[in-house]
Formats: C-alpha cells, sequence, structure tokens
C-alpha cells in the first residue's frame, strides 16, 4: 500500500528498480534509506507494534503523519543537529530523503498508472494521443 | 584545441547565436573559434539524465560550477524576491535551449516601435519588416511546426512544418472564447511534427526540456554544423575574461582560461560575444570596453508569468499526459489606453498536480490519495506573459566584493519594476481571473503579484539603438566605439515585448552573419 494504493508486482518491480537506480547514483542513499527504514521502525515500535513491514495501514499512517509533521529546524535546534548526529539524521531524513522519495514516486509509472495513464513522462508513443480525451480515473 | 593562429571570426557563447553564427559562417568558408564556458552533454545520456531527474530531483542540466557561476543578486531590495539566475540559463554546448520548451514566437510588429506606437520603452533601430525576412530562415534552420493564424505577425514564408493541434482539454475554452471575441490559436513549436532536418518528429516522450529524441531544436544542431565543415574549433570550459580592444577601436585578442587553469589566447579578424544578457554585459564590463555611455549592464529585463489556477469539478482534464498545452492567446496584447501598460500573452495550462508540493497541503497517506482523485485533472490554469519595460536602474554590475575562480568580480544582478510593469502584471492577474470565471472555475488561485514566476528569458543590457549615448550597440550589433567586436543574442534586445526571445535571437544572429560574410569576404 503506497498513497493510498495497493501496489501490484509489476509497481514494487518498477520502484525497486528506481531505487536501485538511485543507490547506484547516489551511493549515499543506500545508507539514508536504512536510516530512513530504522526511524519508521522505531515509530512502530514506540506504539506497539513490531515494525513498519508488518504494521496496518492505520499503524502506517499514523507513523507518516508523526514523521511528516516534525516542523523545521529553529537555528538552535541546527546547531543542535550539527553536533549530534542522530538529530542531524532525523532532520535529514524528514527534509531531504522522504520529498525526494515522494519525487521519485511522483514521476514514475506507478503514480500515473494509479490515475488510469497508460503513458508518462519519458515513455515515448504516438504523440497525437494528447489530442483524444484519456481515461477516467480507475 | 584553439590554435595560435588568425581564425575570421571569434564566437564568445556557444548558445543559440553563438551557434547560428559559427554555421552560417563555416558554411560560407570562414574560419571559426568558438568559446563555451560550460561542457558538453553527450546526447546519448539524455535518457539517463531524465532518470537522474525523475528518481533524484536533481537539476535536468548538472552544468553548474559554484566557483564559475557564482553571483550576486540585490533584486530582493528593488522588487521584494530574489532570483534564482542559475535555475534560469544552462551554460553549455548549446547554451539555454538545452532546457527549454521549444514554444517559439517572432516578436510582435509593435514592439519594435514600442515609444511611438504604445508611448512605453524606446523604438528598435529596425523594424518587423526589416526583421521578418530573417525570422521566416529562422523558421526553417531551427525547425518551427506551426499554423499561421491573422493574429501573428504577417509573415513571407509558410512554416517549414504543420503545426501541432490543440489537445483536447484546449477545446474546453473555445466556446469561452468565442463568446468572448477572444482569438485562441496553438503556439508554434520548435518540435518536429514531421521528421525534419535528420531530426525525427516527436515521439512524445514529455520530457521536452531534455528531449531523448532529439526532435525539440537544440543549438547542438548548428554546433554540429560547424563542427562538421572541420573549420570550426570548439573549446570547451573556456571561460572568455577579457577583451583586447586597441586604441583604434580595433579588437586584438579575446583572452581566455580553461578550467583547468590554462591560458587562451584567441585572434581573429572579427569577434562575437554571445555569451547571454548577464555575461555578455559582465565581459564587456570586465574588459572596460563599450561602456562610454555608462549602457552595459542597464535595462536588464525578463518576462514574469503571473498564473492564476481555478477548480473546475465537473470538468475533467488530462494534466501531464504526453503532448503539449498548445493554446495562448494575443487578444489583449497590446492595452487600449496608450502609455498605460506592456504587451500580455495568455498561455492555457492545466498542469497543476496534487502530488506535488506536499509540504503546504501538508496531507499524506489515505488523505492524499483521496484529495488526488477528487482533485486530479480538475484543475483549470491560465498564464499570463507580461512584457517588462527597459529601466535602467534594472541592472547588471560587477560586485565589488565577491570574485570568481579567476579571482574576477562575480556578476551583481537587480531586475527592477517599473510602475508600468506593475500595471501590466496586475491587468493580466485580472484578464486571467475573468477568463477563469467565464468559465466556471472555483476556488481562483489569488498568488501575490510581481515575479510568481519568471520566463528564463534574460535580455536587455547591451541594446540596440542608433545612438551611441543611448545604447551598446548599433543596428549592426556591432559595439559603438569598435570596428569589429559584436553583440549577438537577447542582451541587444531593447524591449521585451511578451513573446518568447528565442527566434527573435536567431532572426538577430541570422541578420548578423549575413552582415559578417559581407565583411569577412
Amino acid at each position: 500500500m503506497l498513497f493510498g494504493h495497493e501496489l501490484s508486482d509489476a509497481d514494487r518491480n518498477e520502484l525497486s528498480d528506481r531505487l536501485a537506480f538511485t543507490v547506484s547514483a547516489t551511493p549515499a542513499l543506500g545508507a539514508d534509506y536504512q536510516v530512513l527504514g530504522r526511524q519508521l521502525d522505531r515509530l512502530v515500535e514506540e506504539g506497539g507494534g513490531a515494525s513498519f513491514l508488518r504494521a496496518s495501514p492505520a499503524q502506517r499512517e499514523t507513523v507518516v503523519d508523526r514523521l511528516m509533521r516534525i516542523a523545521p529546524p529553529s537555528l538552535l535546534e541546527r546547531l543542535w543537529a550539527h553536533v549530534v548526529h542522530s538529530r542531524k539524521q532525523y532532520y535529514r531524513m524528514r527534509f531531504e530523503t522522504v520529498p525526494q522519495l515522494a519525487w521519485l514516486y511522483r514521476h514514475s509509472g506507478v503514480a500515473w498508472r494509479a490515475r488510469g495513464y497508460t503513458r508518462w513522462q519519458g515513455i515515448p508513443g504516438d504523440w497525437r494521443e494528447y489530442t483524444r480525451p484519456g481515461a477516467p480515473y480507475p | 584545441m584553439i590554435a595560435a593562429r588568425t581564425y575570421d571570426l571569434c564566437i564568445v557563447g556557444a548558445g543559440l547565436a553563438g551557434a547560428l553564427l559559427a554555421a552560417q559562417a563555416t558554411r560560407k568558408g570562414h574560419t571559426v573559434a568558438l568559446l563555451e564556458a560550460g561542457s558538453r552533454f553527450q546526447f546519448g545520456d539524455r535518457s539517463r539524465q531524465l532518470l537522474q531527474h525523475q528518481t533524484l530531483a536533481g537539476p535536468r542540466w548538472p552544468w553548474l560550477n559554484e566557483g564559475r557561476d557564482h553571483y550576486v543578486d540585490s533584486s530582493p531590495s528593488a522588487i521584494g524576491v530574489s532570483y534564482a539566475l542559475n535555475s534560469n540559463r544552462v551554460k553549455g554546448v548549446g547554451g539555454s535551449t538545452l532546457h527549454w520548451d521549444g514554444r517559439i514566437n517572432r516578436l510582435m510588429p509593435v514592439d519594435f516601435a514600442s515609444a511611438s506606437t504604445n508611448g512605453l520603452g524606446v523604438d528598435w533601430p529596425i523594424t518587423y519588416a526589416q526583421l521578418e525576412p530573417w525570422y521566416s530562415l529562422a523558421d526553417w534552420e531551427l525547425g518551427v511546426s506551426g499554423t499561421y493564424h491573422p493574429a501573428m505577425p504577417v509573415r513571407s514564408r509558410d512554416f517549414p512544418m504543420e503545426g501541432f493541434p490543440m489537445s483536447a482539454d484546449d477545446t474546453v475554452w473555445l466556446p469561452i472564447a468565442d463568446r468572448l471575441g477572444i482569438e485562441v490559436f496553438p503556439t508554434p513549436w520548435a518540435i518536429n511534427s514531421r521528421p525534419f532536418a535528420g531530426y525525427s518528429q516527436c515521439v512524445a516522450f514529455a520530457a521536452c526540456q531534455i528531449c531523448p529524441s532529439g526532435a525539440r531544436y537544440s543549438a547542438e544542431r548548428h554546433i554540429a554544423i560547424a563542427e562538421r565543415s572541420g573549420l570550426c574549433e570548439l573549446a570547451t570550459e573556456t571561460v572568455a575574461r577579457r577583451i583586447d580592444l586597441g586604441p583604434s577601436g580595433e579588437v586584438n585578442a579575446v583572452h581566455a582560461t580553461r578550467l583547468s587553469g590554462e591560458g587562451v589566447e584567441v585572434r581573429a579578424r572579427v569577434y562575437v560575444i554571445a555569451a547571454h544578457a548577464v555575461e555578455s554585459a559582465r565581459l564587456l564590463l570586465l574588459s572596460r570596453v563599450g561602456n562610454h555611455s555608462d549602457q552595459v549592464g542597464r535595462n536588464l529585463m525578463e518576462h514574469v508569468y503571473v498564473d492564476r489556477g481555478g477548480y473546475l469539478p465537473d470538468r475533467r482534464f488530462y494534466p501531464g499526459r504526453v503532448g503539449y498545452e498548445v493554446l495562448e492567446s494575443l487578444s489583449y496584447y497590446r492595452s487600449r489606453q496608450r502609455g498605460q501598460r506592456g504587451g500580455i500573452k495568455l498561455e492555457f495550462t492545466f498542469d497543476q498536480d496534487p502530488l506535488h508540493d506536499l509540504e503546504s497541503r501538508r496531507i499524506w497517506g489515505s488523505r492524499l490519495a483521496q484529495y488526488d482523485r477528487e482533485r486530479f485533472g480538475r484543475w483549470i490554469g491560465l498564464e499570463a506573459e507580461t512584457e517588462m519595460q527597459p529601466n535602467p536602474d534594472s541592472r547588471v554590475t560587477l560586485d565589488g566584493a565577491q570574485r570568481d575562480l579567476f579571482g574576477d568580480p562575480v556578476p551583481h544582478i537587480r531586475f527592477a519594476f517599473s510602475a508600468a510593469d506593475h500595471r501590466t502584471q496586475k491587468e493580466g492577474g485580472e484578464i486571467l481571473a475573468n477568463l477563469l470565471h467565464e468559465v466556471g472555475a472555483r476556488e481562483v488561485s489569488q498568488e501575490p503579484l510581481g515575479a510568481t514566476s519568471w520566463g528564463a528569458h534574460h535580455m536587455g543590457t547591451c541594446r540596440m539603438a542608433r545612438d551611441p549615448e543611448q545604447g551598446v550597440v548599433d543596428s549592426d550589433c556591432r559595439v559603438h566605439g569598435t570596428s569589429n567586436l559584436y553583440v549577438a543574442g537577447s542582451s541587444v534586445f531593447p524591449t521585451s515585448g511578451a513573446l518568447q526571445p528565442s527566434l527573435t535571437i536567431a532572426a538577430l544572429s541570422l541578420r548578423l552573419a549575413a552582415h559578417l560574410e559581407q565583411i569577412l569576404t
């Protein structure tokens, strides 16, 4: 389940490929994704769950909501984060890694298929398609 | 590799203007040294570039070199917002045609006589009629797909390719336009609607700012023509830093430095600076050339886009789909009242995406999915491309404190609006809001006026004027007071109009190439 949509095998494969590409292009992202995974697991554990992977959709929503409500750091917090590595990671996950993953999703075929599209940016085809109405939102 | 010999022509800048000049000169058998501060991007890398952009949220064109491209911006003190110069240009072989959409227009005839017809700005020293043959040639050099509409300026030659038809979404505006007496028509594009000049027709990657197919024009096409001749030496990552002007007004050499630190001296019979409005002015200022009347760097112009949009719950559009929003209108181009405001061109869009800008909406998960289902494809947008008047206080100067990696002062930009600019933007917003009301849109957006978004069109700074006291170059684009130094590109525009500048850059460059041919032969 992602952005309220049940993922198909094709969706999972495409997102895996894209994540693998980002790590091959920017190796440091691999470590960031692991840190984010651990951060999500910890938030689930704090709510009494086992892990993010095993959490129910409702538990996941609660965790994501908590993560996304982290406010931008104040000047004092930025200075603190500069010294304390875990705080730096905490903010980087929220304000760099999560937005990058949201961007990756938004530009993937997964997001467009969920809207009923059969083609999207980067997939060539008939240029006259835009002159005809498309398919409705599923 | 630049040789230690005298070339016929030295060009600084391998963007649209420089590429056309190099191609035209080599077609006539002249030797060319072409200096480009940026790198060359390999065509075969574009699919990977697109994937990197789609996954990593990075720039489409990773051209930036912080040490080379640093600048200072004091626009906030004048207009309240900063100007992201490096997001609005590309340094590289092809210049800003690497990242453009390809929307391409001629200026209107009245734009060449803005002072005498509209009571604002200045008149160009040339007329539309004088430039028209070069516009037509430019259409065919770049490959423009268009369908003539009577609202467009008169033309002596048809478009080389048939225009792109309206999108299914565009048709929502037809009854409104009919009722209000507004003329709407599909915009011309520098994108192939059929195979042209050895490049494929559009295959609808819907990624025009990178275009993996090559169907959208890039100045790399004319660089290739120049290089294939064997007469053009292109030096990339080579930054022109000084023009050596002799006391007689003749340029002796251009001095450049490679990013590796190696110095390069180029000698030629004729020199053309085609480095975009900011860097062309900066090079003249660094060299203390052409600035006898304190005009270099002044009258920096851009196109401010005023955006409005609204929610149409009963309609279904298909935003972000493969293809184009092609509709535009010139019906509001000039005000009925002379001297009141500048030009306004309307563009019709549908591209708001609920998954974009999650931070401001602050919803995610299933609520976001629900919001997307309700909102996606039910948003209608309008943009007004607005004219900015030439203003001597809107300018490029050399910064007194900050230096680039070579130790040269960095450019200091400062955009400033006139009262007429504010009126233009305000009326643009009102026109859009009225049209959205007519179409029945709800929740019409009300973004603040003034630089809500920009066209990435840098103009002015080396403007063309008959009187050396009023400009930097004459009507042939020769720098006043010099005998063999020219400026090409949008930096010579005396006014900006409210239309994309690329075709005018191309037309002026082809006209300059013909002028240089007379000198070089």
